[in-house]
Parts: C-alpha cells; sequence; structure tokens
C-alpha cells in the first residue's frame, strides 16, 4: 500500500491504550494509522527462550540508542541524576506493536468506585496531590464489561465485602487451572479471617475465534503468548482492526513531532521511518498513547510558537505527577524435605496458575487514628519459572560474598530440585507528588539526537506505611501455611512496568491536560489513551482501566467523526 | 540489559549446612557428568587473546569438575563468554570491566605466586581465585563470570551450550515451548527489527 494523504486518525502507540481506539474506529468505518516505534514481532516470532526474552534487548531498545535519565534523592537529600545506560535499569517495557500488552501477565482488576473519588473520601494527605477523578465508576463500568468480553478475561466472580458493581454476573471465560497450593492459600486465609478469590486474568480459557486457549506454558509474563490466549492489544484488538481494511501499521516509526497549525490543531505527525528519514503524515484526530513517560516526552518535545512549552503544556502541567504503583513483594518457600512424595509432585506442577487475590484490605483502619485509609490489593503467584534469576541468586551469600566453585552447584542443586517459591504481590497508590515528573534532559539524546525523558521519581511515605500494613497479613497468611523462609519487601523503587500518569484528566484547565473524554484541553484533534491521563492510580494493576478508557474515548470519538 | 547486582541469597539454608552437604554429594562418585572428559585441549584464543587459557582455567575453579554437577568446561562456558564479548550489542562497560578484570588478574599471578597465570599450579590457581575475590576488582571479576557460567547452564542449548540440556537435566528445569530456532534466535531476531514494511494484511499479525 502507499500512504493516504490524509487519515481520519492517527494513533501513536499500539499497545493497551491504543488498541481499543484502533480497533472501534476501524470497525466505525474509520481510515486508521498506526505509528509504532518498535517492530512488528508476530505471534511465531515469540519463543520461551529466556536469552531473547529477559536477558537481552530485543523487545525493547538497546539503552545505547535510547535511554532514560533517572532523577533520584538520595539518603542526603540530594538528588542525583543516572542514565539507565549507565545504571542498566531499563524503563522501557515493550517496543513493538502491541507494546507492553505482549508481555502482560495479565492480572486484571479493576478499580472500584472509591478509587475515582480518593480526595472527597479520605481527604488531603500532606505533601501528595490527590484529586478526584472527573468521572465515575459507573462511567466506567460498561468499558471494564467490554474488556471482559471484547478482550477477554478469565475468572470467576464471587461476592466479597470490597466487591465493585457489575453490570454482568460473570466473566466470560471461565477460570484457569490451578496448582494445588491455591487451595492451601484459601485455607490459611479463612482461618485467619480472610476472603481469597479467584483471579481474573487477561489470558483466554478457552478459544475465542482464531485466539487459542492458554496452553499452561509456564512462560507467561516477561514473554509473548505463543497461542494468543494473552489479551495484547495486538491479538486482541488491532488484528481485528485490519481484518476491516481501515487499518494501517507502520512498525519502527518514531514520532518525534506533532506539528501544529496556529488554530489549535495538530495538522501532521513527524517520524522517523526504519531508515532514519522524516517523514509526516495528516489525520483529522490524532491519538497519543506512547506508554506515560514517553506520552508526555513527545508533548513536551512538539513545541512551536503556539505552544513554546510543549504541546498542550500552556499550563505547564504536562509531565507533571506522574505515578506508578506502590507496594512491593515477598514471598516463602516450600521445602520438598516437608511433604510426601506425592504432594511434593503437585506442588512442582508446572504451567497451571496459583490465581489467589485478596481484596479485604482495599480499606483498612490507620492502626493509630483508627481513620479509615485507602488499603490495596494482595495477588499471590509463584516465583517466575525463569532459570536465570533463580541461577543468579545463588551467588551471593548472605553476608553478600560470593559464592562459587562446588558451594555455589550444591547450593543451585538445592534450590532447583528441593525448594518452591511462593510469592505475594501488594499494589497500593502511588500518591502523586510534585516530585515525580517527566522532563526533557538537557544533555543525553537518542540516537535520532533528540532529548530523552528525564524522570524524576518520588514516591510518598505513605505509600509505603501501607504497604507495610499489607505485607503483615502476607506474612500470616503464609505462616499459616507453614512456608519457611518469609519475608516481605515494601519500598520506594517504581516499578517500571507500571507507570501511568503525566497528563491527568480534570475539569479545570488549568490543573490538568485533558478533559474528562482525554481530550486536550488546549488541542482540539489531541487525545491521549494510555495511562498518561490518570491522577491517581487505583490499588491494582493499569492494565484493565486503560483498555477500558481508551474503549470510552473511542466512543467520544466515534461522536465527533461519525 | 544486564548489569551486575549484589542481591542477598534466598537461599534458606545456612553456609554449613552446603558446606556439609558438598561432603555428602562427594561420595556420589557415579553421576553422569563425571564420565565426561575434563578439556585439557588449550582453548582457541577469542576476545581475550593470551588470556584467553586463562579466562578458561579461572572459570573451571569457579564451576568445577566434581560430584555436584556439570563443570564450566562441559557446558561450554568459555566458548559463551567469547561469543557475549564479540557481541557489538552486549553492555560495552561489562565488557570492558571482563577485560580489564583479565589483565589485572593476570598481574595478580606474577605479584602472588611470581609466575604469569600459566605457569602455576591448579592448587595455586584456586588460592588466587580465592585471594582475588577478596579484592573490589577480583570479587567484580569473578562474579561477572560466575554469571556468564549460569548463563551457559541454564540457557537454550541453540547457543552451543548446556550441551545436551545437561544443565537443565541436572537442575530439573522444563524450558517453555516453543523453543528458539536459528532464526529465532539472539542476535538473528534483532533482523525483524530492522525491517521497514507497511502491513495491512491480517494473516501477517
Amino acid at each position: 500500500m502507499t500512504f493516504l494523504e490524509e487519515y481520519d486518525v492517527c494513533v501513536v502507540g499500539s499497545g493497551a491504550g491504543a488498541g481499543p481506539v484502533i480497533y472501534e474506529l476501524a470497525k466505525a468505518g474509520q481510515t486508521v494509522l498506526v505509528l509504532e516505534k518498535g517492530p512488528w514481532f508476530r505471534t511465531q516470532d515469540f519463543t520461551k527462550d529466556e536469552l531473547t526474552a529477559v536477558r537481552r534487548s530485543v523487545y525493547t531498545p538497546n539503552l545505547k540508542d535510547e535511554q532514560h535519565v533517572i532523577v533520584e534523592t538520595n539518603s542526603e537529600g540530594e538528588q542525583e541524576a543516572e542514565s539507565t545506560f549507565d545504571t542498566g535499569r531499563d524503563f522501557w517495557n515493550g517496543n513493538c506493536v502491541g507494546g507492553s500488552s505482549n508481555f502482560m501477565s495479565g492480572y486484571f482488576h479493576r478499580m472500584k468506585p472509591v478509587d475515582f473519588k480518593l480526595l472527597s473520601t479520605y481527604g488531603e494527605i500532606e505533601g501528595a496531590n490527590i484529586v478526584d477523578w472527573p468521572i465515575s465508576y459507573e462511567d466506567m463500568e460498561p468499558y471494564y464489561a467490554k474488556v471482559e468480553k471484547v478482550v477477554g478475561v478469565s475468572g470467576k466472580m464471587l461476592k466479597h465485602k470490597n466487591l465493585e458493581p457489575r453490570s454482568t454476573p460473570d466473566f466470560p471465560y471461565f477460570p484457569l487451572r490451578e496448582n494445588i497450593v491455591s487451595e492451601w492459600i484459601d485455607l490459611a486465609a479463612k482461618k485467619l479471617g480472610f476472603q481469597t478469590i479467584p483471579t481474573p486474568r487477561a489470558i483466554l480459557s478457552k478459544a475465542k475465534g482464531k485466539r487459542n486457549s492458554c496452553y499452561y506454558s509456564n512462560f507467561c509474563g516477561s514473554y509473548g503468548c505463543g497461542s494468543d490466549a494473552k489479551g495484547s492489544a495486538r491479538v486482541a484488538l488491532i488484528k481485528d482492526a485490519l481484518l476491516t481494511g481501515n487499518c494501517y501499521v507502520v512498525p519502527n516509526a518514531k514520532v518525534y513531532h506533532l506539528e501544529t497549525d496556529g488554530k489549535n490543531n495538530i495538522k501532521k505527525a513527524w517520524f522517523y521511518d526504519a531508515l532514519g528519514n522524516k517523514r509526516s503524515v495528516q489525520a483529522i484526530i490524532f491519538v497519543v498513547a506512547a506508554q506515560a513517560i514517553e506520552t508526555s516526552r513527545l508533548l513536551l518535545m512538539s513545541k512551536n510558537p503556539d505552544f513554546p512549552k510543549g504541546l498542550a503544556n500552556n499550563n505547564g502541567q504536562v509531565g507533571k505527577n506522574l505515578i506508578f504503583s506502590g507496594g512491593g513483594t515477598g514471598g516463602g518457600i516450600f521445602r520438598k524435605e516437608d511433604y510426601d512424595e506425592d504432594t511434593w509432585k503437585r506442588i512442582l506442577e508446572r504451567g497451571v496458575f496459583v490465581n489467589r487475590t485478596l481484596h479485604d484490605f482495599y480499606e483498612i483502619n490507620h492502626p493509630k487514628t483508627g481513620k479509615p485509609i485507602k488499603g490495596g490489593v494482595i495477588d499471590f503467584l509463584f516465583e517466575h519459572a525463569n532459570a536465570l534469576p533463580k541461577s543468579l541468586r545463588q551467588k551471593w551469600d548472605s553476608d553478600g560474598r560470593l559464592i562459587y566453585g562446588s558451594n555455589l552447584k550444591v547450593n543451585l542443586k538445592k534450590y532447583f530440585t528441593e525448594v518452591r517459591k511462593l510469592k505475594f504481590e501488594i499494589f497500593v497508590d502511588w500518591l502523586p507528588t510534585e516530585g515525580a515528573n517527566v522532563s526533557l534532559d538537557p544533555n543525553v539524546k537518542d540516537k535520532w539526537g533528540d532529548p530523552v525523558a528525564r524522570v524524576h521519581v518520588d514516591n510518598h511515605p505513605h505509600d509505603v506505611e501501607v504497604g507495610e500494613l499489607l505485607a503483615k497479613h502476607c506474612e500470616a497468611i503464609f505462616e499459616e501455611m507453614k512456608l519457611k523462609s518469609v519475608y516481605s519487601s515494601i519500598g520506594g523503587s517504581p516499578p517500571t512496568n507500571l507507570q501511568a500518569g503525566g497528563c491527568r484528566f480534570g475539569n479545570n484547565p488549568q490543573t490538568s491536560v485533558l478533559d474528562k473524554n482525554c481530550k486536550a484541553h488546549e488541542v482540539d484533534n489531541l487525545y491521549v489513551t494510555d495511562g498518561s491521563f490518570m491522577p491517581t492510580g487505583g490499588s491494582v494493576t493499569y492494565t484493565w482501566t486503560i483498555y477500558a478508557n481508551s474503549f470510552r474515548v473511542a466512543d467520544e470519538i466515534k461522536k465527533r467523526l461519525l | 540489559m544486564l548489569y551486575e547486582e549484589k542481591k542477598k541469597s534466598n537461599f534458606p539454608y545456612s553456609r554449613r549446612q552446603f558446606i556439609k552437604g558438598v561432603g555428602a554429594f562427594g561420595v556420589l562418585s557415579t553421576m553422569p557428568w563425571l564420565s565426561a572428559c575434563r578439556a585439557d585441549t588449550p582453548v582457541v584464543e577469542g576476545v581475550l587473546g593470551k588470556q584467553s587459557q586463562m579466562a578458561s582455567d579461572v572459570m573451571d575453579v569457579l564451576f568445577p569438575e566434581d560430584a555436584n554437577g556439570p563443570s564450566s568446561a562441559q557446558i561450554k562456558a568459555y566458548p559463551y563468554l567469547n561469543w557475549v564479548l564479540s557481541d557489538e550489542n552486549y553492555d560495552e562497560d561489562i565488557k570492558a570491566s571482563i577485560i580489564k578484570g583479565m589483565s589485572r588478574l593476570a598481574e595478580f599471578s606474577k605479584e602472588q605466586f611470581g609466575k604469569p597465570f600459566g605457569k602455576i599450579s591448579p592448587e595455586e590457581k584456586i588460592q588466587l581465585v580465592e585471594q582475588a575475590v577478596q579484592s573490589d576488582w577480583g570479587e567484580t571479576l569473578m562474579a561477572r563470570l560466575v554469571s556468564m557460567i549460569l548463563d551457559a547452564l541454564v540457557i537454550d542449548p541453540i547457543y552451543g551450550v548446556n550441551v545436551d540440556e545437561v544443565g537443565w537435566s541436572w537442575l530439573g528445569h522444563i524450558p517453555g515451548l516453543p523453543r528458539a530456532d536459528a532464526k529465532d534466535k539472539y542476535p538473528e531476531i534483532l533482523n525483524r527489527k530492522k525491517e521497514m514494511v507497511i502491513f495491512s494484511q491480517f494473516d501477517d499479525l
């Protein structure tokens, strides 16, 4: 095909925030051009090769070519800036068609009604920039339900005290198969007065069209799916969009500038093609969904006389209030010596999931004040089957000394054959603060010569406090299960795969970048549909909400175009 | 992206317990990996030039032939190291650190034993590694070499390591499917990233 002169919609990015817009508008008969910075891996390109998937920069850029500068405050209160190229701390999450949704684990939780009105429910927290959302849970609910059906979410609806309202009685796909330890978690939790529920997953438990069901490969998160059971934007949405004949995807197209016409409209998107040539494309509507950090970066790079501080940034809000997901992790181990042979085999059963979640602590009482505060969600899972991280962890002893030689070999053999680790992951709000934001680095450039994103990371102490409160409950459950070496690790380090904010939506054009429909206040034909719009993140992983919101915004764009 | 980060071991056994374990395993001398011949032939010089043999010997110390499982030589750890050091996409700082560290180790041998590494006995090589890990530079070097060995132990044999899946078999590790073939393995898969085509055919997705 050749380029059209103008498209109805140009979408920058192709991950979870982009997929629903691409799907809905192409199906509605609109011409949609997708500009994706990364390559186009097909399902058959995704293998379970650990070296490719997690030890080399294959699904993400080489940090030599594209990096971030991370600014954090050290223990002396001084700000330190370090390039991710120097530290190896990678903030990329999957640069290819479908984005990081190809590599997600697909733990799907809806936000709850209270997450849409955090400020009015719990009040201000000093040092945190909390606001209510301009929409309610009721506005979003139909789209959560739509994601369950279109993207495909498996699970089983059980009533519990913090269950969010649902318009459908149950999930459209039954739960995935489980390991025996799932029952043990249920029993231990029940004994302590807690209620576990099966974890909803964006993974098909039965075939859907040409997508096959899960084949329990044992290598899910961080890997592309071999059966298309995982609900990536690539297979769940973009594939159907292409079937309409209205959608065109350009891989290896890095957008670097959005040009406006002097009338608060974007006229062209400029991008580098795979050969480094500068090209441009025109459209009526532009949608940016490049993941939070890169979306802010693109708007900040798109300066012109009308927008001297960057596109849609005359109020200075672009890049502000960046959030991640607060909380942490922990675990405990099953030891072979503690079980009979048959039970041990069942513990080791590979591929099947743990899939247990606790919502009991979504709201808790502060231990000192007794007042209700926002808590979070806890997921239970096995340690990832990747052999390399498990191996590498055996080379240091508890005093931080290198282990090598026969001792290392004994260590490895025992860990791989006599131990299985069960983990928990805690998700609490990462409160927005003034200190967490995205700007353009004045010195470091990417391989095209453009300034890289300078990411200021800041976390509120409240996040860690809440995370630690929840961790105590997790440890209690693991102790009840008689697991050994139970530990937890809660901190303020950001999980780089859970990023949102930077272009928060709101009703006040002075304090937000986007309106309630995720259209830029200052630009008439610009929408942002990745996690950037979120002013607060809830205490869950973001992907389901990003998908749902993108479906919601797609409806708004359709109203405008049709 | 690789970088060396010291992490506390989650291993639940005490140091005393696993030293004891060495003895227990030590009597099991009929393990299949013991029947494999140690690579006594000189290694082919690679990126490390004349220090190639030293690198191979040090890796043998770090992951020796013993009764506990496959050795560095069996899993082809040194050829893997050489491949990594030749990889233009691999972290230049880590490659430079290893190359510099090996030069430092060569000097250290002369300092400790008055002889080049190639002239010291197997026992002295073990002592040299023991002494080197007491220093920051030595610990960093050895930690990186151990990482390379562990890569060679558990990544897919398609990379010329983990020969006959000996590492997987030893650890009871079952790889995921599908496994990579010659066109899908690293770095060949990077060629996909250079394609510039506008696709509109759904069958290709």
